[in-house]
């Protein structure tokens, strides 16, 4: 994309022979169009293929005691042969393998049965389920990992206590938290709401017509749920559930909190333990390595998700009037339906925000009870507010989190216009690079970054702007995905109503899209500064003294065995994080059910 | 065949409740095509539904085949009800190849056929709706003419007693659903199904069926042969819905003993046959078809008939094989249509002329206001 001198293009030339075209005008908009597309192209290839470039560059060189970038690293293959002759790689491995198939079974099958009851049955109370379930998104990872390594520790824990005094059993457990099993109920439970909100759409814009026909074609409720309903909607969940494989595979914060305490590692910890190691120097080059290997692991199913959304496309079919649509009687079950629903709010909230509060109100750790009441004190509270740590760590976490919502949504908005309004050659490849940050571990993104700034002396090495820059590129390709979508929900011809009404490109700009883009991109910046503020990956890898965010400090009181000011932290955390979720619920009162 | 009686259905709304269906009752002949017509929200789709079992009514009886599906304690449920249904939106499953579409009421059946006998039906369904050779193709692959064809073939392919249809044409442009206005009526004369028709276009239910019932909110305004609910009107709100006929309000003069009837209206006093119930001094209303108005420039002439009014052609509209007119008669508007071969200039003065015998005088029954309804329920 560079600027064609109109002296000696062809198409001017032949311009200038038919005085009257109407051309003219649109020949100066191509050339501005094309520094705006020349500018966003080169911003995604510097965020995003420049850390991949460095990422692979870095697994072949050797980096014992270096860095990848120093005369003194060689070129080495050994980084692969370190990585892929050790057993413990194929350990990890299999651990990330059971890990991500458990979350991914067990948050599927709870967010079905949430999503087919709050949309398709006369379930009591569907309006307050589904406002309780994306609440959930407002506990972070690190927290949800924090409290259930209160309630699910063998010895001390809540659920536990409570299980052997109600059956009077003796010694440990039943439950350990820290294990592969307890790690994938925790996954699972903070994957619901995403993942809901991934299936609830589908079930809602399902044409109900479809099962109609098939109940009155003499199908019974069984045979309409197997042969119709679920695979219609298959391409649907298929989707979700290679998007939630992504997510699955870069979890970082609760096989951290959770799984290096039992010795499980899986591969995000793993790179992030070769990046900083508990002892002895970083190797950069076997954590590129690893790396590269999680990236390939996540792009595959990627490039598959993109074959599923085109033949999602495919099913589209025509759809009727919106009829009154008629809703599954629960009937009998409904006690049973209530009841799950109930454990399930139980756990993904009542519980963690129960154990999380209490746990910052008494001066250490122990089993709620009568005598532990009169212990309870704002002490935690007052040594938080009273500590520079905290106020400091809450600034900056509030810097970023509005810096990275500002700048992802900026560029996903540049990103998208042109994908969808500008269809070039260009615009397809431009979709799927600023896609690729998706499929990028944060502990990848995060490796890289780290690796690109040691080196380029701009001086933000230990700021809060290296952890800016790495936040906005890995939340690129949601923007994007989200400005995609409302951008062509707004039909090109209001535009063209308003060129034919005789407005400049920016008048149109301004008077038009602007109004019309403003809700959609506000609730993407609201949605962004919530996943910025509640990561924990990228603030850990690239954070320093200077530049220490709330989820950083939540996770090092916790590590340091300082639970009760952890849980204190942990509840101002939250305090933003759900009236943040909450909020977001209500920007976006259309999407609801009925 | 059908019988629906005092059939009720009210909706739960935010505050309170709403009545759809108001106590209807009608009944099908054995190969019946019988048509519900009406604007929308007259509750004709709540009506079929309710036969398909897809909605619980609030009382009444609906039998099929003289068989209670639904009575105080009656309920059979859609799938045991064996008839064959066609959605507006074809509700063509789109994970399925056609022949499995079709094939698909077949396999859920309790008495199942052999595969071999069902790969026959199959063929021969898709024979009669004209997609034979095309069982391989996925169902989305289809056109829209063509998904619409496969749902009347799962819809026939049990060979049911009953076939609903529900507003099946509405999807389709207009080239197209004119062709399978004809292809639809043909299938079901040939096949001899008793069909209920539920649409909004006056055009589909006049060619299609052998009755009509006109619905207005929630009740039936008039059953009848396609040309009795034209020409013979019960109500106001049928006048005007079919055939969007010229309304003159006004006050009855005098009623004659041979059937005719005088109405003082804004243009003057006219004359036409009056219908049903009118009294000497009742309001009611004077209703003629834009193709049965006359307009002449031939004074003499018109000056031997009755009904004749001075106006001014103030726009004319050519569609073809007629030609339609706005014509100002003093302070009122109307409309005429005419031959599409002589074109009278905007401008040009002219008698029209309402023949008495295409008059319908009719009692008013609230008529305007729902007209008024009507018009609104239009845009």
């Amino acid at each position: 994309m560079t600027k064609v001198d109109p002296a000696h293009d062809p198409a001017v030339t032949l311009e200038n022979q038919i005085p009257d075209s109407d051309d003219k005008p649109r020949r100066i908009r191509i050339t501005g169009r094309g520094l705006y597309m020349f500018g966003t192209v080169a911003l995604l290839v510097y965020l995003i293929l420049g850390p991949l470039g460095v990422l692979i560059f870095s697994s072949f060189k050797k980096t014992e005691g270096t860095l990848p970038f120093e005369a003194a690293s060689e070129w080495t293959l050994e980084n692969y042969q370190d990585v892929f002759l050790s057993t413990s790689t194929y350990e990890v491995m299999g651990n990330t393998a059971i890990y991500a198939a458990g979350a991914l079974i067990l948050s599927f099958t709870i967010a079905i049965a949430l999503a087919w009851l709050v949309e398709r049955t006369d379930m009591p109370g569907r309006t307050t389920i589904y406002i309780l379930v994306i609440a959930a998104l407002g506990i972070p990872a690190v927290i949800a990992g924090i409290s259930w390594g209160l309630l699910g520790n063998p010895r001390i824990g809540v659920v536990n206590v409570f299980i052997r005094d109600l059956f009077g059993m003796e010694g440990q457990g039943p439950f350990n938290v820290f294990s592969l099993f307890g790690m994938i109920v925790v996954q699972a439970i903070t994957m619901v709401p995403v993942t809901f909100l991934l299936i609830a759409g589908a079930f809602r814009a399902m044409d109900a017509s479809l099962e109609e026909a098939s109940v009155v074609s003499g199908g019974s409720f069984r045979q309409t749920t197997s042969r119709i309903t679920l695979p219609v909607l298959a391409p649907a969940i298929l989707s979700a559930f290679i998007y939630q494989i992504v997510t699955v595979v870069e979890s970082f914060d609760i096989p951290l909190v959770l799984g290096l305490r039992a010795g499980i590692s899986v591969l995000s910890t793993q790179v992030f333990l070769e990046v900083i190691p508990v002892g002895g120097l970083p190797n950069y080059g076997v954590a590129s390595t690893f790396s590269v290997l999680m990236l390939v692991l996540a792009l595959g199913p990627l490039i598959y998700y993109q074959r599923i959304i085109a033949r999602a496309e495919r099913y589209s079919t025509v759809t009727g009037k919106d009829y009154r649509r008629k809703r599954y009687s629960l009937g009998k079950w409904k006690p049973l339906a209530i009841g799950g629903v109930f454990v399930y709010i139980l756990l993904a909230l009542i519980l963690p925000l129960g154990i999380l509060l209490w746990t910052s109100l008494i001066p250490f750790y122990q089993i709620p009870s009568a005598a532990a009441m009169e212990m309870v004190s704002l002490k935690a509270y007052r040594e938080m507010f009273e500590s520079p740590f905290f106020l400091e760590s809450l600034w900056n976490t509030l810097a970023v989190g509005v810096s990275v919502a500002i700048a992802a949504m900026l560029i996903g908005m540049m990103t998208a216009w042109i994908v969808v309004r500008m269809s070039t050659k260009w615009s397809k490849g431009l979709d799927v690079l600023a896609y690729t940050p998706h499929a990028m571990p944060g502990v990848i993104i995060g490796t890289s970054i780290l690796l690109i700034y040691l080196v380029f002396p701009i001086g933000i090495h230990g700021t809060i702007w290296i952890i800016v820059i790495a936040l906005a590129t890995q939340y690129t390709s949601l923007s994007t995905r989200s400005m995609n979508g409302s951008i062509s929900q707004i039909q090109v011809g209001l535009e063209e109503a308003g060129e034919v009404s005789g407005a400049s490109q920016s008048q149109i700009f301004r008077k038009i899209l602007l109004p019309l883009i403003f809700p959609p991109f506000i609730n993407g910046m609201l949605l962004i500064f919530l996943l910025a503020i509640r990561n924990l990956t990228l603030a850990l890898i690239l954070s320093s003294p200077d530049s220490v965010l709330l989820s950083v400090l939540i996770f090092t009181r916790w590590d340091a065995g300082q639970t009760e000011e952890a849980a204190a932290l942990g509840m101002v955390m939250v305090t933003i994080t759900l009236i943040l979720a909450v909020f977001l619920r209500r920007s976006t009162a259309f999407g609801e059910p009925r | 065949m059908i019988s629906v009686s005092n059939l009720v259905k009210e909706f739960e709304v935010d505050d309170g409740s709403k009545v759809a269906v108001d106590g209807i009752s009608f009944d099908l002949a054995e190969g019946e095509f019988f048509t519900l017509l009406g604007p929308s929200g007259c509750g004709k789709t709540t009506t079929l539904r309710s036969i398909a079992g897809l909605e619980k009514p609030t009382s009444g009886t609906i039998s099929i085949d003289g068989r209670k599906v639904f009575e105080d304690r009656v309920l059979v449920p859609a799938n045991r009800r064996e008839l064959g249904m066609v959605f507006q939106s074809y509700a063509v499953w789109p994970h399925m190849s056609v022949f499995d579409n079709v094939a698909f009421p077949l396999t859920v059946a309790k008495e199942r056929l052999t595969k071999t006998a069902i790969r026959k039906r199959v063929h021969e369904t898709l024979e009669l709706v004209d997609l034979g050779g095309l069982e391989d193709r996925m169902s989305t692959q289809l056109s829209g003419g063509q998904q619409q064809r496969l749902s009347v073939a799962r819809a026939l392919v049990r060979q049911p007693k009953l076939l609903l249809l529900d507003e099946p044409l509405s999807n389709l442009d207009a080239k197209l659903r004119e062709r399978m206005r004809t292809e639809l009526r043909v299938i079901q004369q040939r096949v001899g199904i008793t069909t209920l028709f539920v649409t909004h276009d006056q055009l589909e239910a006049l060619s299609m069926s052998d009755r009509v019932a006109v619905m207005n909110d929630g009740h039936i305004e008039q059953v009848g042969e396609p040309q009795e609910v034209y020409h013979d009107p019960a109500t106001a709100f049928v006048a005007h819905f079919i055939g969007g006929a010229n309304m003159f309000e006004g006050v009855v003069e005098s009623i004659e003993s041979d059937g005719s009837a005088v109405i003082n209206t804004e243009l003057g006093p006219i004359l036409g046959r009056g219908l049903h119930g009118l009294q000497v001094g009742g309001k009611a209303v004077a209703a003629i078809h834009l193709e049965d108005v006359q307009l002449t420039t031939d004074a003499a002439s018109a000056a031997t008939r009755n009904n004749v009014f001075d106006g001014t052609i103030t726009l004319s509209l050519f569609n073809g094989p007629s030609i339609n007119y706005i014509v100002r008669i003093g302070p009122l508007e109307i409309e005429a249509q005419l031959g599409g071969y002589d074109a009278y200039e905007n401008g040009t003065q002219v008698k029209v002329v309402f023949p008495k015998r295409f008059i319908r005088i009719l009692s008013e029954d609230n008529a305007a206001a729902e007209i008024a309804k009507e018009d609104k329920a239009d845009q």
